[in-house]
């Protein structure tokens, strides 16, 4: 498991002062100050790039109701208000359904990870016939669109009598990120030396003591940040929710369907108060999220 | 030393989320196949005449809407003797391909707009009337050279089923009827049939007996209670005028006012009162019953339950210009005190049971409605004001706004049909949908790939800060299309950021317009960056752990022989990422066929739509509410992402042999 920051640093000798080197050296050196400097520019420029618009509605979702509706804009939220976030939270239905999505969220983290833990850990740890085509399975149900499922699932739990529930949606969620978790979980397990579990037997426990009281503490981290990951897809998630539900919307779901009825208000609030759980979430497990891409690709 | 025994642990452990994929994704995604080429095991068949054996002009899926235009009577006999009555409705609706069709259907198959038998009730109740014979014969058809079907007495009541105008040489009604107990069903003309009304009853005009009443307070707390309703018969007693008093019968009299010709009624009430507390040094009774006038009792709490109706005579329009007896007292041997013209608005204050030769008749105390005629008349001259007095073919016509039902019940099991395919092709918003997924795919992920290869560069070049870039590049990897979609939104919209800041540079006059009908090229510029913004970053992580694999030698030696940046870029970088890439260029791809939210979120999904929309908009019950329709969007999507995932799959076997080499 390597992550980016893990990467060995050039050692770079110490070079004498610029004055003591002859032209050759200096163009170099400048040549190469000049790449870093213009690598340096483009870094930022597209740093910009993703966080001006991030800062943009959040200057809108932290503007009086007067500025939302103002013109021109303000780029900055000058002066600062939470009227327009309140204002957003009191909007009918809004309250309910972030309830709605905090609990499916839940669930389907609750879920997806207990239901992948052990497929994670068998695909990481025992060599059986099989288990490249679960991965290859795995892999394939991955890239399936969530729009095919959507459709027949809604009927299906409309025939269950499931319909418009929250347990309805964690379900379809769990089915939607069970692959991915898996596919982090068992390189999670694979990141975690083999020696150490056989070195716990040795000592006299038992398979399943060996992974409880060796292998899982490490891998709890790296199973946190999975399910973190599981969090954020599911509260992001829209197309199934909307499909699934009708009275008992999740937050996307019900956003989405009073678009067309929405205030600028709730747009610009709405759009910043769904992002924030992405960006607190996303500091947490950043050091995690090259694992679960790279490993999706593998 | 291994045995060969087979280990179940991996087996066990694989278990429950193979069990749980194919419960939650191959299921449905078979469903999905499944629904989209199989019509709904029920489908109401629309038939050419109503009967169920005539050929069939249509099908309709269960739960469709279906417009009601006409409706006609199927009488079935019975062994009985008797009929039975089938409502058939003739209705226009939709089929599976999309097709206008019409045809009849049984009404059992039917459910009312709002729930389960709720139709409008078209069968009126009526009466024969004719002068001198007993019985009407009926037809079988609106002709009267047709063939008689049977005959109905007259005066009795009927139900009124249909009606029709026969328009030969001048327009004639004819109506269906039978007789209540379905045996004898014929046409007859509308000459005959009268609506048949229900009289007043006694109980329209009873008390709510008994009732309690207060008294109006007097200067000397005194009321008289009579023996009779007239202020000139006995005074049977006073009474205090906190008495408990309950009021059992009323009567109305006509007081001529003195000073014009005028009469006011006035109710009079038969009461029964009793007083507990006796009166200081004053005798009086502690209870009595009798009348008191109505001025004894409080305003508010006088029972008034007159009626309203009018005079009528049977039939009237054969008698123009008729007036009625009005007799002054219950009986047709009393003088008549006014001649009163039919159709006379009237008040109608009391019923009155008389006896006349052995015969009990009601009457009605009646008044016209300025009180200035006032007497008696028999009950069959009084009708509730508001009944019609003659039937139209009009008025057994399905009236628009009360025509709308949905199919409830059909025949048939389940058939493959490719009718939902069919319709899917046929529909203009399809082509559209398809167009723009492309044109977005086309647009997207070159411009992706480009951006996040520059920015796994980035990141590799290993910066000063590269853990806080790093940070800020992963962000956009937690942020849901509709989030993305509003924050986009946010900058082109007509009084947005970007407008604010063209406007502020003096580079535009006024507001420009970027979102809109008739600017499609604005929105699929708008959704581009909205999805670049959004999903680089996937890309770029596959990218970057591409690059890791990537051995520091290749680009040591590419530099010790002297390639520059751009040369080792392409000629090692580029080819050693090329699994990589492939693998994110088809979930890219296949990713592309989903786009949903973004394009509701900044154009609101009607003029601008894409696949995943149109399949929102097939399924969502406020719409178009059709889940057959939608699977066949989700099943068309779901090819184009299989023949890319067979391709992903083998991207990823040639990625992993490259790997092993």
């Amino acid at each position: 498991m390597s992550v980016v920051t893990d990467q060995p640093k050039t050692v770079v000798p110490k070079r004498p002062p610029l004055w003591q080197l002859d032209s050759a050296q200096r163009r170099a050196i400048l040549q190469r100050r000049v790449r870093r400097g213009s690598v340096y520019v483009l870094a930022v420029l597209v740093a910009l790039w993703i966080l001006l618009p991030i800062w943009l509605i959040g200057t809108m979702a932290f503007s009086t109701t007067e500025a939302v509706y103002s013109y021109p804009k303000h780029f900055a939220p000058i002066p600062f208000s939470v009227e327009t976030m309140k204002f957003f939270l009191e909007v009918d239905g809004i309250l309910e359904s972030t309830r709605n999505s905090i609990v499916v969220a839940f669930l389907t983290l609750f879920w997806s990870t207990l239901i992948a833990t052990p497929t994670g850990y068998a695909i990481s740890r025992y060599v059986f016939r099989g288990r490249n085509a679960v991965r290859l399975g795995v892999l394939a149900v991955r890239a399936f669109p969530v729009v095919i499922l959507a459709v027949p699932l809604a009927v299906t739990f409309v025939n269950w009598g499931l319909n418009d529930t929250v347990w309805a949606v964690a379900l379809m969620h769990t089915a939607l990120t069970l692959p991915t978790t898996i596919l982090v979980i068992s390189s999670v397990f694979a990141s975690i030396p083999r020696e150490l579990e056989e070195a716990a037997k040795v000592f006299g426990c038992s398979p399943f003591e060996a992974f409880l009281r060796v292998v899982f503490p490490l891998a709890l981290p790296g199973i946190a940040a999975s399910a973190i990951f599981t969090f954020v897809m599911s509260w992001n998630e829209v197309f199934a929710a909307i499909l699934l539900t009708l009275d008992n919307r999740t937050l996307p779901a019900e956003i989405l369907y009073s678009l067309d009825k929405a205030s600028e208000t709730t747009k610009f609030a709405g759009g910043f108060f769904m992002l924030v759980p992405s960006l607190i979430f996303i500091f947490f497990i950043r050091r995690y999220l090259f694992n679960m891409w790279g490993q999706i690709t593998k | 030393m291994q045995t060969h025994k087979v280990n179940l642990a991996p087996y066990l452990l694989v278990f429950p989320s193979m069990f749980y994929l194919f419960l939650f994704f191959g299921w449905p995604m078979l469903g999905a196949v499944r629904m989209a080429f199989e019509r709904e095991s029920q489908i109401m068949e629309l038939y050419a005449e109503a009967d169920d054996t005539s050929e069939v002009t249509g099908k309709v899926a269960l739960n469709t809407e279906v417009t009601l235009l006409d409706y006609s009577l199927v009488f079935n006999e019975t062994p009985s003797g008797r009929y039975d009555d089938d409502y058939w409705y003739y209705v226009r609706s939709i089929d599976e391909a999309g097709e206008e069709v019409e045809g009849w259907v049984f009404v059992e198959n039917l459910r009312g707009a709002k729930g389960e038998g709720d139709f409008p009730d078209i069968s009126q109740d009526g009466i024969l009337r004719a002068s001198d014979v007993e019985a009407l014969p009926v037809y079988e058809s609106p002709d009267l050279t047709s063939k008689s079907t049977g005959a109905i007495p007259v005066d009795t009541r009927i139900n009124v089923w249909r009606g029709e105008s026969q328009s030969n040489s001048e327009t004639l009604d004819w109506f269906q009827i039978s007789d209540t107990r379905l045996k004898a069903i014929g046409w007859i003309p509308a000459e005959y049939v009268r609506p048949y009304f229900t009289p007043f009853r006694p109980r329209d005009l009873a008390l709510q007996q008994p009732t309690g009443a207060f008294l109006q307070p007097t200067e000397n707390n005194r009321f008289t209670v009579y023996a009779s309703p007239s202020a000139e018969s006995a005074v049977l007693a006073h009474m205090h005028t906190d008495s408990i008093v309950t009021i059992d019968d009323y009567t109305v009299e006509f007081v001529v006012l003195a000073n014009n010709d005028r009469t006011r009624p006035q109710y009079w009430y038969h009461i029964e009162a009793r007083y507990t507390q006796a009166l200081d040094g004053v005798d009086l009774p502690s209870a009595t019953t009798g009348w008191i006038p109505q001025s004894a009792i409080m305003p508010t709490l006088r029972p008034n339950p007159r009626q309203i109706g009018l005079a009528y005579i049977d039939p009237a329009e054969t008698f123009p210009n008729q007036t009625l007896p009005l007799y002054g007292a219950p009986t047709d041997s009393a003088e008549i005190a006014y001649q009163l013209p039919v159709y006379t608005q009237l008040n109608v204050w009391k019923p009155i049971l008389a006896s006349d030769n052995d015969d009990t008749i009601m009457w009605f105390l009646v008044s016209d409605s300025k009180n200035t005629m006032w007497g008696y008349l028999p009950a069959e001259q009084v009708v509730p004001s508001g009944t019609p007095t003659m039937f139209s073919a009009e008025d057994f016509k399905i009236k628009e706004g009360d025509n709308l039902a949905r199919g409830a019940r059909g025949s048939g099991s389940g058939e493959f049909t490719l009718n939902f395919f069919k319709r899917m092709f046929n529909d203009a918003r399809f082509e559209k949908a398809i167009r723009t997924t492309v044109i977005l795919m086309m647009l997207i992920l070159p411009i992706q790939f480009v951006l996040a290869i520059i920015m796994a560069l980035i990141l590799q070049a290993q910066i000063k800060g590269n853990s806080i870039f790093l940070y800020i590049y992963t962000i956009p990897l937690g942020v849901s299309d509709l989030a993305a979609g509003l924050v986009w939104y946010s900058i082109f919209t007509q009084s947005g950021f970007l407008n604010s800041f063209l406007e502020q540079m003096g580079l535009i006059e006024k507001q420009f317009t970027f979102i809109g009908i008739g600017k499609e090229e604005w929105m699929i510029t708008i959704i581009v960056l909205a999805e670049v913004w959004r999903a680089t970053s996937i890309v770029m992580v596959i990218v970057v752990s591409g690059l890791q694999a990537i051995p520091r030698d290749y680009l040591e030696a590419g530099e010790l022989f002297g390639a520059n940046l751009w040369q080792r870029l392409w000629h090692i970088v580029l080819p050693m990422l090329k699994p990589s890439l492939q693998v994110a260029l088809i979930l890219r791809t296949i990713l592309a066929f989903q786009v949903f939210a973004v394009v509701v979120a900044i154009t609101g999904g009607e003029v601008i739509t894409v696949l995943a929309n149109e399949t929102y908009r097939w399924y969502d019950p406020a719409r178009m509410n059709n889940p057959n329709m939608a699977a066949a969007y989700a099943t068309f999507i779901m090819v184009l992402s299989l023949g890319i995932s067979m391709v992903y799959l083998r991207a990823v076997r040639s990625q992993e042999e490259s790997m092993k080499r």
